[in-house]
């Protein structure tokens, strides 16, 4: 009868140990959200798979379905590592891994039969999660991670849980409490704990559809490049920031032209910068260049620049190189001199005849009219480049964003037929131009401009403001900036790339782009605020690498040993252990101290237990004395007495005790005598 | 002064119901704090026998309901009756107006009725058509009841419980007392013998004496540590509430008084404290309700009597 009401027993292996609901809830939430941000790494069909295992499971849970034998878990398990692999086409590098990472993840879940499987999933949960910096740093991931991990957490205090049905909140709240009670030691095991080199290289190198500048530069290449909003980087200025005229943002320099594209002069053929060719110049600017990730070695600066803080090296075509490819956003010192000049006693023959470097044929009709002006301006560099950029000025030269297509000889089309182009046109042609007629000159690519922003003194450099301008070797002058672009859009150069086009070609690839809605003063303030605290991020946690470790020990201890560095950390853990103990302390004050009637009693006890008489917790005292007089049959009439005392001290009313002691009147006085009598009886209380 | 009139209650019930004299004196304790007595067991163990010699000894009008699974809730109150001599409605008071009733197999009734007479110990008057009838004072309600796992009864909830002050369990009589059952005639024929000890008016001053017994604050540390261990403690399902502690507390006083003591020692609040918290604790795996009396000695041997901090 009895077994009539019972469920039916479950059965462990077909459905696993009875996870409370709960947990199970949260067990789904916390896989879905530390694969989320991962969905676009993953191949689609893992995604597919995802969504099944995850029926599979939620019937396994309702004792639909069993679990999968063990040999379709293999199948599925093995199927599931070759196809990340076949997808990525390695088993190297963090997005294979990650793959695989998530494959393991996956189907664990469909043998998740004991409580143990369980908090392996919760914990591999961490794990994925935690992949997801592997790709990205900023504050959205570290907020979305800091969430999910909350939710981590509470999966696992909820698996702990006997009940089968508990309130959400209650393992959220005490989750809530355990992360928010970390955060202290992380922060403390963040800046402080000493980062040893890894053991192993990762190979971050992506190969992610980063937007940005090229090593090669077509006709049009930099007009796509103005329809993105993505910020490129941003640069902190220590005093005055330039004027929008100066702010030439140096990427690279593009030195072969084969006709149609411009390639960026190759990193091995670079030469240092030659300190000796350099003047300085009066003026300087200071500033802190936080990079977002380029897949590229560039570093922008304001030529001539002088770079500190990371591992780069200053090159002969006055751009800076850093070690590998940025894959991560880096941030560097610069000092930059806007009043430089560079190779003024001459350039060497190799330098020469590549800045001279022409295809063999084709653009017949521009080199004709290259060669007849130069001709015309009495073969004058300076004065022939002058007219260049008046004909610029002068003919029907349109800047826009949506030049028409080229054909074959791409300067011919451009300079004589079309007249439609962007700075990489007006630039390219520009340097075409002058190769023709033997002046040395170079496209260089970098960004021109940056929006100021009224909270901090920094400018925020975006890739729409990407560009593309021309500098040419003059005897006695060195390199010489021209813009040609300035010839037929001034205000390209005086305010930035927003309106300067003469149609409305700029952002028309993205209705939604901020830049659109600029106009919205509250939407442009908000952006800007977004953009401030991702800053502020960025400077103060992202960008904080061993370098800056070390700079912050060195500001903190002087010099740098590692025992000073083990007392900073250990004191500082110490203190944050200190100031935990204190509020525990407060917040529990201690108990009340024992009364010297309880402390007496209890010494009695002591002797008696001493006598192998040992009162049990609960046990009365009256009780106790039963039945130690019981057992010490000798002490009966001082044990008596004993806990007479004790029990009226502690629970008889005040006039009993008077009455106890008729010849006192004052009860306090009474109480007093009465515990000094039990002290005495106590003391010579001497059990054998 | 009281004692010796306590002492005669407990011997006068004493003689009818042989060995039980823990039992007796909890259930005078019982009555003599004004609650209501719920006696738990097996049939045939002198549930019923208790019940009257206490009605007996304290001297009290009583009443005996025998409780049925279709015994109604008029049966109990009573009934609006046509008298067509005054061709008026006369209300016909039920049972319920005694001094002592004894409701006898309480879980046997339905819940219904069960509602009806514990309303009645709640409020201790009776509402009938609008007009509202005060009961006799004093009101006691002595309950027995089968152990709720044997089959045909409706358990009381937990809420109903509550309004009892001390469920008490008799339990087998030890080989010796029960040889002497056997030996000597039924109990239930001595009743008719049974004298009252005590008037109304040394019932109410009993009653009213108990409210000054003295209660120390040791001692009330130790209740409120049983309280709170009840309350932190994973054993049980929920801690007892305050109303139970109040309980508590006067339970401990009216058997310190009975144990003719003017103040109250923790081994008074030991001895009540199963009576007055089984049947308000179940423990957390606890399927039947009768977990209680084990979870009470967990609490008993847990809670240190005297403070160790």
């Amino acid at each position: 009868m009895k077994a009539a009401h019972a469920k039916p027993e479950r059965d462990l292996r077909r459905h696993g140990f009875p996870m409370p609901r709960t947990a199970f809830v949260l067990l789904l939430a916390i896989n879905v959200l530390a694969v989320l941000p991962h969905t676009e790494r993953v191949p689609t069909w893992m995604l597919l798979a995802f969504g099944c295992v995850l029926l599979w499971r939620i019937q396994v849970f309702r004792e639909r379905w069993p679990f999968p034998s063990k040999w379709l878990r293999l199948v599925l398990v093995l199927g599931g590592f070759a196809g990340v692999i076949f997808y990525h086409g390695t088993v190297f590098g963090p997005d294979a891994g990650v793959g695989l990472l998530i494959t393991a993840y996956l189907f664990k879940q469909l043998e998740m039969a004991t409580r143990r499987d369980a908090f392996l999933v919760v914990i591999l949960s961490y794990f994925v999660l935690a992949t997801e910096f592997l790709f990205s740093r900023s504050l959205y991931t570290t907020i979305y991670v800091f969430l999910v991990l909350i939710l981590i957490t509470a999966t696992q205090i909820a698996l702990n849980q006997s009940e089968p049905r508990i309130a959400i909140a209650r393992p959220l709240k005490v989750s809530l409490k355990l992360v928010l009670q970390s955060i202290p030691l992380m922060i403390v095991l963040f800046y402080l704990f000493p980062r040893i080199g890894p053991l192993w290289q990762l190979n971050l190198n992506t190969q992610q559809n980063r937007v940005g500048l090229s090593d090669r530069m077509s006709p049009g290449d930099i007009a796509n490049l103005s329809r993105s909003g993505e910020l490129a980087f941003r640069a902190e200025f220590q005093g005055a920031i330039p004027p929008h005229r100066e702010r030439y943002w140096r990427a690279t320099v593009f030195d072969r032209f084969d006709g149609r594209t411009w390639y960026a002069v190759d990193d091995s053929v670079l030469v240092p910068l030659d300190m000796q060719q350099l003047e300085y110049g009066v003026r300087r600017y200071q500033y802190r260049v936080y990079l977002e990730p380029t897949s590229q070695r560039w570093l922008m600066t304001l030529p001539a620049a002088q770079v500190s803080g990371i591992d780069a090296k200053s090159t002969d075509a006055l751009s800076v190189l850093a070690q590998s490819t940025l894959e991560a956003a880096v941030s560097y010192d610069v000092t930059s001199f806007p009043d430089y000049r560079y190779q003024r006693a001459g350039l060497n023959r190799l330098d020469y005849s590549r800045y001279l470097q022409l295809p063999v044929g084709g653009n017949e009709q521009s080199r004709q009219y290259a060669r007849e002006q130069f001709r015309r301006q009495g073969s004058d560099p300076a004065r022939f480049i002058d007219s260049l950029l008046r004909w610029y000025h002068d003919e029907e030269f349109i800047y826009t964003l949506n030049p028409q297509r080229l054909g074959r000889n791409t300067i011919d089309e451009f300079l004589f037929q079309t007249r439609r182009g962007y700075c990489s046109h007006y630039a390219g042609a520009f340097v075409f131009l002058l190769r023709s007629v033997g002046i040395p000159a170079r496209l260089v690519g970098g960004y021109l401009g940056g929006e100021g922003h009224p909270l901090g003194k920094y400018l925020l450099v975006h890739q729409y403001d990407a560009h593309a301008w021309a500098e040419v070797w003059l005897e006695g002058q060195g390199w010489v900036r021209f813009d040609p672009t300035g010839a037929v859009a001034p205000n390209r150069i005086e305010f930035g790339p927003l309106d300067s086009t003469t149609d409305d070609s700029f952002l028309r690839e993205s209705p939604l782009s901020p830049e659109r809605l600029r106009n919205l003063a509250l939407l442009a303030q908000a952006r800007l605020m977004v953009d401030y605290v991702d800053y502020l991020w960025f400077k103060n946690v992202a960008s904080y690498d061993t370098e800056a470790q070390n700079r912050l020990f060195r500001d903190l201890l002087g010099q740098v040993t590692p025992q000073r560095i083990a007392a900073l950390v250990g004191g500082l853990g110490a203190a944050i252990v200190l100031v935990l103990a204190l509020s525990i302390l407060l917040r529990h004050p201690p108990a009340r101290k024992l009364d010297r009637a309880d402390r007496l009693y209890l010494r009695f006890c002591l002797k008696l237990q001493q006598r192998g008489v040992a009162r049990a917790a609960g046990e009365g005292p009256q009780d106790f004395a039963k039945r130690a007089a019981n057992t010490l049959p000798a002490q009966a009439a001082d044990i008596e007495a004993i806990t007479a005392l004790y029990l009226n001290l502690k629970y008889a009313p005040l006039q009993k005790v008077a009455h106890f002691k008729p010849q006192q009147s004052n009860t306090g006085d009474t109480l007093g005598r009465l515990e000094k009598e039990l002290a005495q009886r106590v003391r010579a209380f001497k059990p054998s | 002064m009281s004692q010796p009139i306590i002492e005669r209650l407990v011997k006068a019930v004493g003689a009818i119901l042989l060995g039980k004299e823990p039992q007796i004196r909890l259930a005078i304790a019982c009555l003599l704090a004004k609650g209501h007595l719920l006696l738990e067991d097996l049939p045939g163990m002198g549930k019923t026998t208790l019940s009257h010699a206490l009605a007996r000894v304290l001297g009290l009008s009583y009443q005996r309901i025998q409780f049925t699974s279709d015994l109604l809730p008029a049966d109990i109150i009573g009934t609006s009756i046509f008298n067509p001599g005054s061709s008026h409605f006369e209300f016909r008071k039920g049972p319920v107006f005694a001094e002592v009733l004894l409701a006898d197999e309480i879980n046997r009734a339905t819940p219904k009725t069960q509602g009806a007479l514990l309303e009645a110990m709640e409020e201790r008057q009776v509402t009938v058509e609008g007009h509202s009838y005060a009961l006799p004072q004093p009101f006691f309600v002595i309950a027995t009841q089968n152990p709720v796992t044997q089959m045909g009864t409706f358990p009381l909830p937990e809420s109903q419980l509550d309004r009892f002050l001390m469920r008490i369990s008799l339990g087998y009589p030890d080989p010796r007392i029960e040889r002497e059952l056997l030996k000597g005639s039924n109990p239930r024929d001595l009743l008719e013998s049974v004298q009252a000890v005590l008037t109304k008016d040394e019932l109410s001053t009993l009653q009213k004496k108990v409210d000054a017994i003295h209660v120390s604050d040791a001692l009330l540390d130790y209740v409120q540590r049983i309280l709170a261990y009840t309350r932190q403690s994973n054993q049980f399902v929920f801690g007892l509430s305050p109303r139970a502690g109040m309980a508590l507390v006067k339970s401990a006083r009216s058997f310190a008084m009975v144990q003719g003591r003017d103040h109250v020692i923790p081994e008074d609040v030991q001895a009540v404290l199963g009576p007055v918290a089984e049947h308000r604790l179940s423990g957390a795996r606890d399927i039947t309700g009768h977990e209680g009396e084990r979870l009470v000695d967990h609490v008993i041997k847990h809670v240190d009597v005297i403070p160790r901090r």
